[in-house]
């Protein structure tokens, strides 16, 4: 089972949280600065995408030397986007090189949603982040891995949402999120220079 | 995808408000806020709260849209860390919105803060049995948005509730419908078991859809269902079996290899019919993924045996080749499993050594710290001095990657390798585990691990693991207790280690058994007197654990010194004596009762000895050549394994009711006793003494005059033993000149003090006396051994094994014991989960009988539902007063300021209000909460 996706980029701002497993608010943040410090400290060139040395706050008493053989292992594994890490915390029943994969699906969603996807697209729709993500993980399960059908859900959720809209919904802009795109674009350049 | 609120909005509401009076703000604006403001970490702050404030004032206001935008915005700020649950109650009203979008915020921000709060679950739970009737195809997203919530959500009674809906959901034409249902069942069946063991075909029957995400879903599901309770998914073998070699989706495969893995850990029957099936699908699978979790299937689903060699290294070899690929992820995963195989037999790995050695010099250094712990696996003998360098050389080179960027093909650039000192760490644990395992069956060489130890220790002494000052020391301790013939090149080792200011700095754990380990043999030690100088004239003063120990051991040593030289130097004793006490002195007033009560203890004694030592004029007195050394040489000690002597304790009973003597004999002794003292013998004694003498010394010389005679039977004993020894056996003389070598290095801050004659220090009699004295009978034994040792060509040093002891109880207790030492871990992990993250939840479904029909379902169902119908409905009524008076105590408590005095009456009136519709909406269901 999936516990928690972390999304934050290289400064270790928190573009998305997303706890499965119920955790105190106070813990999450914790959470969040303990693995960035972990994670930002690696080398993603040669290095494996895994977090080998688990932040304290996961580890289970002893750190000795044999905790490998704990099953009941959780594992942190990450992969890095740009300027964005992608962080995934699961426990043994998902097998490493398949998240890798979801991590991968996930961004080639987000990719497909917002034809060249950057951190400043996620900035700006975090909303789109979380249905996307709603669309591939439901309560820690995975329930898509196809790309397509994750495009086509979120679409029919728009349209759904719009279509029944009030009216002063109805006056939004109905192209996906073209008008945002254009304002990004435009109007935000500097706020990208001063990240 | 569009955003919920695009700029137009803004010129709407502008429209609305001619006057441009609204200051609520979209979620963009807030983001844009918060970047503007991220300069400095007080003005993000500053910002956060004031958006935090104006998000309070807009979740109470009536208008839906404004509700729906605070929450949005209350939902991304506590990414931010704040806290939203004082908003539940708009999330609930957004959450029953009939529009879809506001419905899509309340269900985002619900799962984010429901959880905790049971009693906003329990108002959620009615709203979210009305949103999941599912009325056919246009219904799918609200039920789709419903489904997500309810896997976030769920409650028993919700999950007691629903689940009839959701099978019935099973059988939708929309396979979206069918995967969310699938997906939400799970946390339905982890809430309420019976659910899935009355309608258990109908959810298997999923496995085999027609849709892939549908069938991966329901394999996700049951993978993850049987981890916690796998007993009732063994039937199902044969079909999963059939969906692995048919199916062509990878994700699916993987899923099943996981779920065989959690089936064959509990029913071994499966192992032998699926193994060669898993072999079958390793050699037809190209897919890297489906090859390692095939292995990873065979490893943690106790499939593979312990003498199942070909398995093994069919495993191995794929292994092999992906710790030589590229990609890290794969050379570090499959290092991973490669530890694994060689847990379950340490022959199956230990051809691998070159790959070891290979991944030991991985650029990755996680990777490399795997490979440490394939170590333990292929040390041998021959390779461990070559391991042990290898280890010892990261230390010091500084290693670089090469990176050549692809484009070019020319251009390269070097990284330094970052090396973590955890990583260091565990070097130096993995280096004292690899030499000392097994009672250190790989040593073969003694001079070369002290000189290891020395590295190890100067290494560590610059790590955070103070830990790591005990392991070391342990080890230095247990060659100078095991390896008898090692005793002297130890010990300078020891003495190196004390000398060094830094090790006395930063790690002074590892002095403590140096410091025992030098008093206990400090008869090895000839220029007792520097040593004692040295020990006492360090300005740093010692930890207390240290203290504790230094003290016996400068006893010890300063016994041994005086007893040494054959013609004692009365003037350096007293020197030395002087210095003892007025070093002893100083700790007599610690905090720590031990060691003051040692110190005392010890200043008392030196002082009679310097006492005696001033009256005596000819030789040593008495109390130095008989009493001390009795207090400290009465026998050898030996090594017994850890915990032996705390066995030995459990297996003690204690009778506390017999009395010792019988009534009758109680009297005879009470008699005897007064009969005694009429004949004066005992009491005369102490008359004689005066007062402050009685107090001061009577305890003293009565040990003195029982001990003193006691030890002189003893010595009379040893005597000629130690000169029969001397003679009879050769390696007195070999060892001897081994020492005089190893004076050079020992001690060497004295070589200018004394002549090489004074430090040649052996006195091997002394070396032996204490172990004859009291175990004559062992002599002979003993000489056999020596002489052996001396016979063989010294390429084995001996090394005393663990002593055996030997209790018919003890052997019992040693097989209960485990339940013991387990139960002590489990206690202290619990203690240490305190202020950790848990990430496990407690399900009722882990200890569900699934073949147990329950009784209590014989209550007829719709009795329990009335029931529950009952208490549910008193329970809302408790709520909804409860509600009603916690959001004006919220107002209240969130503004202090008069000007808002005003305000916030009408804001709490209004917030009656919109409690009061909300009341009203639940109550009389789905047309209410359409008005809203």
């Amino acid at each position: 089972m999936i516990h928690a996706v972390l999304i934050f980029n290289k400064k270790g701002q928190p573009r998305l949280i997303k706890f499965y497993t119920p955790v105190d608010l106070p813990k999450q943040r914790l959470l969040l600065e303990q693995v960035y410090e972990l994670v930002s400290q690696r080398n993603n060139d040669f290095q494996s995408s895994f977090l080998v040395t688990p932040p304290s706050l996961l580890l289970n008493g002893d750190n000795s030397l044999n905790n490998i053989d704990n099953d009941e292992g959780i594992q942190i594994i990450y992969k890095n986007y740009a300027t964005l890490f992608f962080t995934f915390i699961v426990d043994e029943q998902e097998s490493e090189l398949a998240i890798l994969d979801l991590i991968q699906t996930f961004v080639e969603a987000l990719d497909r949603c917002f034809a060249e996807v950057s951190e400043l697209d996620l900035i700006f729709n975090w909303q789109t982040l979380e249905s996307v993500l709603e669309e591939i993980i439901q309560g820690g399960m995975v329930i898509e891995t196809n790309v397509g059908n994750v495009v086509a859900s979120v679409d029919e959720l728009n349209r759904a949402s719009q279509g029944t809209d009030g009216p002063v919904s109805r006056l939004t802009s109905t192209s996906l999120g073209n008008a945002w795109q254009a304002f990004t674009a435009n109007g935000f350049s500097h706020w990208a220079a001063g990240q | 995808m569009t955003s919920l609120y695009a700029p137009r909005m803004e010129d709407a509401k502008g429209r609305l408000r001619p006057f441009g009076i609204f200051f609520e703000k979209t979620l963009k604006d807030l983001i844009k806020g918060i970047r503007t403001n991220n300069t400095t970490p007080e003005k993000l702050q500053n910002f956060l709260t004031q958006a935090l404030s104006e998000c309070r004032e807009e979740a109470a206001s009536t208008d839906l849209n404004m509700k729906t935008n605070a929450v949005l915005k209350l939902t991304y700020l506590e990414m931010y860390g704040f806290d939203m649950s004082w908003a539940n109650f708009h999330i609930l009203e957004v959450m029953s919105s009939n529009k879809l979008q506001q419905k899509r915020v309340g269900y985002l921000a619900a799962s984010q803060s429901f959880y905790k709060d049971p009693e906003i679950l329990m108002l959620a739970t009615n709203l979210m049995r009305k949103d999941l009737k599912y009325g056919g195809n246009h219904d799918v997203v609200k039920v789709g948005i419903a489904l997500s919530g309810l896997s976030t959500i769920v409650t028993s009674s919700l999950a007691m509730d629903i689940c009839d809906d959701l099978f019935v959901m099973l059988t939708s034409s929309r396979a979206y419908i069918r995967k969310k249902a699938i997906a939400a069942l799970f946390k339905v069946f982890l809430q309420y078991p019976e659910a899935l063991r009355d309608n258990f075909d109908k959810f298997v029957s999923k496995l085999e859809d027609d849709d892939t995400s549908v069938v991966s879903a329901a394999v996700s599901v049951v993978c993850e269902l049987s981890k916690m309770n796998p007993a009732p998914f063994v039937v199902l073998s044969p079909l999963l079996y059939g969906i692995l070699v048919s199916i062509s989706n990878n994700w699916i495969i993987i899923r099943l290899l996981k779920l065989f893995t959690n089936l064959s850990k509990v029913e071994p029957k499966l192992r032998p019919k699926l193994l060669p099936k898993i072999l079958e699908l390793m050699d037809s699978t190209v897919a890297t993924s489906v090859l390692y979790e095939s292995i990873n299937c065979i490893v943690k689903g106790n499939i593979l045996d312990k003498d199942d060699y070909d398995t093994a290294m069919i495993c191995l070899d794929r292994l092999h080749a992906f710790c030589d690929s590229s990609d890290p992820n794969l050379r570090y995963i499959s290092c991973v499993l490669f530890y694994k195989i060689g847990k379950i037999n340490t022959d199956f790995i230990s051809k691998f050594d070159k790959l070891v050695f290979r991944l030991l010099n991985d650029v990755d250094v996680s990777i490399r710290s795997k490979a440490v712990e394939l170590i333990e696996g292929i040390v041998n003998g021959n390779n461990l001095k070559n391991l042990v360098t290898t280890l010892l050389k990261q230390f010091v080179n500084e290693d670089v990657v090469l990176l050549q960027s692809d484009s070019t093909g020319i251009e390269s650039r070097e990284i330094p390798i970052v090396i973590p000192e955890s990583y260091k760490v565990k070097l130096v644990h993995t280096i004292i585990r690899i030499c000392s395992m097994d009672n250190f069956i790989h040593m073969t060489d003694f001079e070369w691990f002290n000189a290891v130890l020395w590295d190890i220790s100067v290494l560590a002494s610059d790590l955070p693991d103070k830990a790591l000052g005990f392991k070391i020391g342990e080890q230095l301790r247990n060659i100078m207790v095991k390896v008898p013939s090692m005793r002297d090149s130890t010990l300078s080792t020891i003495i190196k280690v004390i000398s060094y200011g830094n090790i006395s700095n930063n790690l002074p754990s590892l002095l403590k058994d140096c410091f025992w380990s030098l008093g206990e043999f400090s008869n090895h030690i000839d220029n007792g007197d520097d040593l004692l100088e040295l020990m006492i004239n360090r300005e740093h003063l010692y930890p207390p654990e240290i203290q504790k120990v230094i003290i016996p051991a400068i006893l010890k040593v300063f016994t041994n010194w005086c007893n040494s030289a054959p013609n004692p130097n009365i003037e350096r004793i007293e020197f030395i004596l002087n210095g003892l006490l007025k070093y002893f002195e100083s700790f007599t007033y610690s905090k720590y009762f031990d060691i003051q009560e040692r110190a005392v203890e010890s200043v008392e004694l030196l002082k009679l000895v310097l006492e005696a030592l001033k009256e005596d004029d000819e030789g040593l007195p008495l109390l130095i050549t008989d009493v001390l050394p009795s207090l400290f040489n009465s026998y050898e000690l030996k090594p017994i394994s850890h915990g032996t002597q705390q066995k030995l304790q459990n297996t003690l009973t204690v009778d506390c009711q017999t009395p010792f003597l019988t009534e009758a004999e109680f009297q005879a002794i009470l008699d005897q006793e007064e009969s005694n003292i009429d004949d004066g013998s005992y009491s005369d004694k102490s008359l004689a003494l005066d007062d402050e003498d009685y107090y001061e010394n009577e305890d003293t010389r009565n040990e003195r005059h029982s001990i003193s005679s006691a030890f002189k039977e003893a010595e009379t004993e040893s005597d000629p033993f130690m000169k029969e020894e001397k003679e009879s056996n050769p390696f007195y003389l070999a060892d001897e000149n081994e020492e005089k070598n190893n004076v050079a290095d020992l001690l060497d801050f004295t070589d200018s003090k004394n002549t090489p004659e004074s430090s040649v220090f052996i006195s091997l009699t002394k070396h032996d006396s204490p172990q004859k004295t009291n175990e004559s009978i062992s002599k002979g034994e003993k000489k056999k051994k020596k002489k052996k040792s001396t016979t063989k060509v010294k390429k084995r040093v001996e090394i005393i094994p663990d002593e055996i002891v030997t209790d018919n109880e003890l052997l019992a207790t040693q097989q209960s014991n485990p339940n013991l030492i387990t139960s002590n871990n489990s206690s202290s992990t619990i203690n240490s989960y305190k202020g950790k993250i848990n990430l496990k939840t407690n399900t009722k479904l882990a200890n569900f009988d699934f073949f147990k029909r329950n009784d209590t379902d014989s209550l007829s169902p719709s009795n329990i539902d009335a029931e529950a119908g009952v208490e549910d409905q008193i329970e809302l009524e408790k709520l909804r007063s409860r509600f009603g008076n916690q959001s004006l105590g919220h107002t209240q408590a969130g503004e202090g300021e008069e000007v808002i005095v005003i305000k916030k009456k009408k804001k709490s009136a209004k917030k009656k209000k919109t409690s009061r519709k909300k009341k009203n909406a639940v109550e009389e269901g789905d047309s209410a909460i359409g008005s809203l």
